[in-house]
């Protein structure tokens, strides 16, 4: 291996800088530890108070003597009307002079003050942190609740009609009301804040909410824009309802009754609960992190393809749809000028908007009032102590210096970092000498310190051995494994929890990994990546389909639909197989748009197919609905099938057993003659061939088990994921497969069980990391959404630039 | 040899090869039946339809011929034109200046593309049909990235194209109105129908008898498109269907503008260039041999449909009037391949006519699927499903039966060979 003096002098000055960076880290994580660094700080609060207070307290002092001397001077003129002494200039001297001394009598006071003990002060600090932090979660859970159930009521009144909107309003009205209460008692604490402190404190609060709203693709203000567009249309549009007569209503309502059960269902789903309970909802919200909803709320977002225009046109459309069906043709024309007004609140509202708190009539705790009274009797305390030693304060002056020092001690987001950044800023260095203040900033950013240098030590061997590395691994493999570090570090250096991104990437691999293995017999036959499992796929959603149909739950329901699954998805296999046959060389093309045109032609099946079970089908009009929830039938069967929790991260261990389960079989399969067959005729088709192997058997054979295990995955998949989707939902799955395996190693003609499961925990990790570093990084929408399709569609052309090149020319 | 075949043989050897067409378009005339739509509404959406769609479907035909299938990048090609099309908005350029300023930043745009493109598509030949999909969803991406985090941030834009308060450009954009881009050059000349067919058929006779006297066609042939041209004028003028057209205008640019790029198609066939697409079409390895830069060839025929597919989409967007940022150039290629493939081509011949009768049928499909499915079915869904199912189908069946076809060649190439 050849390195050029380029690579050798970049990988030695990268080696430096980690070595520096790693020595500095632990440097500073040891001062931190030690104790050095919290003591310095607490000196340093200790300072910046004294400072603040004495500095403007000596200030006053001096401004005072100066009048005096002023007032002084021209008593004396007046008395003895001599003239000033000798001229303006010598005056004003002399008025400097005075100031000075006084001045200078003041320092020496101020001197002593420094002694003085101000722990009274910082006592009540801790617990308005405490008081803070609560605020700051709750916020943030109901903004995001807020925004899943916004979402939620524009997918659902795309489908629905007048009287299930009027239920889901006063549904909403509740849900708000609730919302107020708890922000009002989470308020609590922040009553007794000065204005600037409350204006500091929603400046920040806004900032989460907005990177939450970010993850659903709509700003805060689109939100509840859009919430109170819908409401406006709701409140002309009931009295219409209210005007039909009550057959009429009732018929509808009898209609609506499922419908209003599905969106319990939807939202039971998403909190966990059900819309019936509110102290359960209520208690969910609070276990709820926020990293958790934002991921729980990600995954939903993808799920729909609810992008916020596509929503809010259908929502326009059904509007229109669903009044013209359900009110009568006098009423269906002022109805259709309402739809009109229901459309789609526009693009351009989004202009972000800061959460302001109204405090207005609001009343404090006893326990807060009380809390603050003491605040109140130790400042006066300290001042009174202050008083003794400089006795020209006035009691003008105590009210003054009041607020000054409080906002000393009172600034939001107290974290070790902050409070160092906030303090230096306050001129409170001055209390250390360059090599303390040196040591304090290494200690303030150890973390980060040792983050970088794993990030700059991973990047050393990354430039150091870069030619073998490329040579195994290719150039996106690369990049992919190098993000994937990178996400890792990221995530600690923004403080992201760690556990629930754990569980969360274990989750989504086994969710996802038996869909990814469906690729491994296609490729190890020969017919390249099959995009047209989608084929299986939709075997795996008609057996569940009809579990469903015929109200089974539970294991039984799992294993019929498993069961039927393989039953339905083996004579499909086989006549798809027996078609790719008949086109080697050209499977991945044609297979890709058999399987487009296979799942577009069962939009037209799940029309019109005899399903008749009403949680099923649309409430008004024919066909299955497009998401059904999974909730209450195979919902999480695997993954909370003995699954336990370490260290906060969620094993899904039934999941992931089966997943092992079925990644066993296959390599039995692969080792077994058959398989050893399949894969030797997939490799070297002419080889296989004279070795008397029948290739079109050995074909069919991985092309119907590939089809098999699609159906299997998709009934995994939507247990795990909680919904299934039908129409045209499973249309890239193949594609979301393919990328998985081709980043676990595989290539399009070779592929092991070890490339499925590497590949589906790299590509899901890096996707589930990747959207919380991004809305971390930027708060902006989309940019997991850009980053998803540009690795997914990258890595699959790099495997088609690498082995479509020379075969064909 | 063809000669002496008679002419009902020679009418099954066209419907054979042109099953799919005709199968399309019985479907069209039953769900045009089906529909309960009045003929004048089909025809003048039609109109409309061909204004927008006809000149991207024509871009597709190059890189057919140069043997590189349907290219669905041209996805990227349109891409270009959003470019432009947001310079141009930005900058506030209106009317037919604004949109020739578009035309002309969209040529070194799509061309770069291009490059790229056809650089890539021959690291995988044999697999540029798939190749060109996913490429054009992978530049998606890099377009979501270039219109939500570059333009609007790095590239400062005015507050007429981005989102106020948020990043990046908004989902749509309003080119009515002041911002004056709106059917500009579909508005510059628009004549009655009856003129567009009197003038259509005059330039066809005249076309034919020049032709003739210049001897460059047969007289026969001559005399049946004389013929066909006259009495297709003829039955327009029968009270019944001359109604079915009332008040239909033609914009006579815009069809002009694709009239010259069927020229364009034809002449460049002519050239060395089309030789050169032609040699390469039909088989890499003789091409090279005769002394053909390869390679080189196929990157220019997918520069050429890259520019041509990005002339399209601002043709496409004007008479549209709204540019959905993030959603316009999507079905793009879906649409203009199934249309073409519709028309009767296939992965490696393809012709103006084709893509003007394929743009015909799928369009018609296109515009009565819906209320045929309500009417058949009993739900609008049905139809619109038909539509989507429809275009991948065809697509997929085109793609299948190319395999089939080639495959069977070989057999029977290799057959040859170990015989002789």
């Amino acid at each position: 291996m050849k390195r050029s003096k380029i690579q050798w002098a970049l990988s030695i000055l990268l080696a430096i800088a980690t070595l520096a960076m790693a020595i500095a880290g632990t440097t500073g994580f040891i001062m931190h530890s030690g104790g050095y660094a919290a003591q310095k700080l607490e000196d340093m609060r200790t300072y910046a108070v004294i400072h603040t207070a004495a500095g403007k307290i000596i200030d006053q002092v001096a401004k005072e003597a100066k009048s005096t001397a002023k007032e002084w001077a021209s008593a004396k003129n007046e008395t003895t009307g001599e003239p000033n002494i000798k001229g303006r200039d010598n005056q004003r001297a002399y008025y400097n002079a005075a100031e000075d001394a006084a001045r200078a009598e003041a320092e020496v006071k101020y001197a002593q003050f420094e002694g003085m003990d101000l722990s009274p002060l910082t006592l009540t600090i801790p617990k308005v942190e405490a008081a803070e932090k609560a605020y700051y979660d709750v916020e943030a859970q109901e903004k995001a609740i807020y925004a899943a159930v916004y979402l939620k009521v524009h997918e659902l009144a795309g489908t629905q009609s007048a009287a299930w909107l009027t239920e889901l309003e006063s549904k909403l009205l509740t849900f708000e009301q609730l919302t107020e209460e708890r922000l009002a008692a989470a308020e609590a604490p922040y009553a007794e804040l000065d204005e600037e402190g409350k204006l500091a404190l929603s400046t920040q609060l806004a900032q989460p909410a907005a990177s939450i709203a970010a993850v659903f693709g709509l700003t805060a203000a689109q939100a509840s824009d859009g919430f109170a567009a819908l409401r406006g249309t709701m409140a002309e549009a009931l009295p219409l309802y209210a005007a039909m007569d009550t057959a009429a209503k009732a018929s509808a309502d009898a209609a609506l009754a499922p419908a209003m059960e599905a969106l319990t269902r939807v939202l039971g789903g998403l909190y966990g609960t059900s819309w019936v309970s509110r102290e359960a909802l209520e208690a969910q919200i609070q276990s709820f992190s926020a990293a958790a909803m934002a991921i729980a709320a990600q995954d939903y977002a993808a799920a729909y393809g609810t992008l916020p225009d596509k929503a809010e046109k259908g929502f326009a459309k059904a509007f229109q749809k669903l009044f013209t069906s359900v009110v009568s043709d006098a009423q269906a024309a002022s109805m259709q000028a309402l739809s009109a007004e229901a459309a789609p609140v526009e693009d351009d509202v989004d202009v972000a908007e800061a959460v302001v708190v109204d405090y207005v009539g609001f009343v404090g705790s006893e326990a807060l009032t009380a809390l603050n009274a003491n605040i109140d009797v130790e400042y006066n305390q300290l001042w009174s102590a202050v008083m003794t030693i400089l006795p020209s304060l006035t009691e003008d002056m105590r009210e003054d210096q009041k607020a000054g020092i409080e906002a000393v001690i009172y600034a939001p987001d107290e974290r070790f970092e902050a409070k160092y950044a906030r303090l230096s800023e306050a001129k409170a260095t001055l209390a250390l000498d360059q090599t303390d203040a040196f040591k304090m900033s290494i200690a303030a950013s150890a973390s980060n310190l040792l983050l970088g240098a794993i990030a700059l030590l991973v990047i050393t061997l990354v430039a150091f051995f870069y030619q073998p590395l490329v040579k195994k691994l290719g150039v996106p493999r690369l990049i992919i494994g190098l993000f994937f570090v990178m996400l890792l570090i990221l995530s600690g250096l923004y403080g992201l929890n760690m556990s629930s991104m754990m569980s969360n990437v274990l989750k989504r691999t086994g969710q996802y990994g038996i869909l990814v293995l469906a690729m491994l017999p296609g490729i190890q036959c020969g017919i390249s990546l099959n995009m047209g499992m989608t084929v299986g796929i939709v075997a795996g959603l008609l057996s569940t389909l009809i579990a469903l149909e015929a109200n089974m739950t539970g294991w039984l329901a799992f294993w019929f639909a498993v069961v039927v699954g393989c039953i339905f998805a083996a004579p499909i296999g086989w006549a798809y197989a027996k078609l790719l046959n008949r086109l080697k060389g050209n499977e991945m093309t044609v297979s890709t748009y058999v399987g487009f045109s296979f799942v577009s032609l069962m939009s037209i099946f799940w029309m019109i197919l005899p399903f008749h079970n009403p949680k099923l089908t649309w409430a008004l009009g024919s066909g299955l609905r497009v998401m059904h929830t999974m909730a209450g039938n195979i919902g999480g069967l695997l993954n909370n099938f003995l699954s336990f929790s370490i260290f906060g991260v969620t094993i899904p261990t039934g999941l992931l057993l089966f997943l092992l389960l079925c990644c066993g079989i296959l390599w039995l399969f692969s080792r077994s003659r058959t398989g050893t067959a399949m894969i030797a005729a997939g490799s070297n088709p002419r080889f296989a061939e004279a070795a008397g192997i029948s290739v079109d058997r050995m074909r069919t054979i991985g092309t119907t088990l590939s089809t098999v295990v699609a159906a299997v995955g998709i009934i995994v998949y939507s247990q795990s994921f909680g919904f299934m989707q039908l129409y045209s939902g499973p249309r890239q799955m193949g594609f979301t497969a393919a990328s998985a395996i081709l980043i676990g190693g595989a290539s399009t003609s070779r592929a092991k069980v070890s490339h499925v499961i590497i590949g589906t925990f790299l590509f899901q990790g890096v996707l589930s990391m990747g959207i919380l570093v991004a809305n971390q990084a930027i708060s902006a929408n989309g940019l997991s959404e850009v980053m998803r399709i540009l690795i997914s569609n990258g890595i699959i052309l790099y495997a088609l630039t690498q082995s479509g090149g020379e075969t064909n020319a | 040899m063809p000669d002496q075949k008679s002419f009902g043989q020679k009418l099954l050897a066209n419907i054979r090869n042109y099953i799919v067409t005709y199968v399309f378009l019985i479907i069209s005339i039953v769900f045009v039946f089906f529909s309960g739509q009045t003929l004048n509404y089909v025809f003048s959406s039609l109109v409309a339809r061909l204004t927008r769609n006809l000149f991207i479907v024509m871009a597709l035909i190059i890189p057919i011929v140069a043997g590189m299938g349907i290219n669905f990048a041209i996805t990227i090609g349109a891409m270009a034109a959003q470019i432009a099309l947001l310079f141009v908005i930005n900058w506030g350029f209106t009317g037919i200046a604004g949109i020739a300023l578009a035309a002309l930043i969209t040529v070194p745009l799509a061309a770069v593309f291009g490059v790229g493109i056809g650089s890539l598509m021959n690291k995988m030949k044999g697999q540029e049909t798939i190749g060109s999909m996913i490429l054009g969803y992978f530049a998606t991406g890099l377009y979501q990235l270039l219109f939500l985090f570059i333009f609007g941030n790095v590239i400062p834009m005015s507050q007429k194209v981005t989102i106020v308060g948020s990043t990046g450009i908004r989902n749509t954009l309003n080119l009515m109105g002041d911002v004056g881009l709106y059917k500009v050059v579909d508005k510059l000349w628009q004549i009655p129908f009856t003129t567009a067919v009197l003038a259509v058929t005059g330039i066809v006779v005249l076309g034919a008898v020049l032709l003739l006297v210049l001897k460059k066609i047969a007289t026969k042939k001559a005399a049946m498109l004389l013929t066909t041209a006259v009495v297709l004028c003829g039955l327009y003028f029968v009270p019944p269907i001359t109604a079915c057209f009332a008040g239909i205008t033609v914009p006579a640019v815009t069809f002009l503008i694709v009239g010259l790029l069927c020229l364009f198609n034809v002449a460049i066939m002519k050239t060395r260039l089309g030789q050169k697409f032609r040699a390469v079409g039909q088989s890499m390895t003789v091409a090279n041999a005769a002394g053909i830069n390869v390679n080189r060839t196929r990157i220019i025929a997918i520069v050429i449909s890259t520019v041509l597919a990005g002339w399209g989409q601002i043709l496409f967007l004007q008479n549209l009037g709204t540019l959905q940022t993030y959603a316009a150039h999507e079905m793009v290629g879906l649409y203009a391949g199934a249309a073409i493939l519709v028309g009767g081509a296939s992965i490696d011949r393809a012709t103006n006519g084709q893509a003007l009768i394929g743009c015909l049928i799928f369009h018609t499909l296109f515009i009565v699927a819906q209320d045929a499915g309500k009417n058949l079915f009993g739900d609008p869904n049905v139809g619109e499903y038909f539509r989507v199912f429809m275009s991948y189908g065809v697509i997929a069946l085109a793609l299948v039966m190319y395999a089939w076809r080639s495959a069977s060649t070989a057999k029977t190439n290799l057959r040859a060979r170990q015989q002789g």
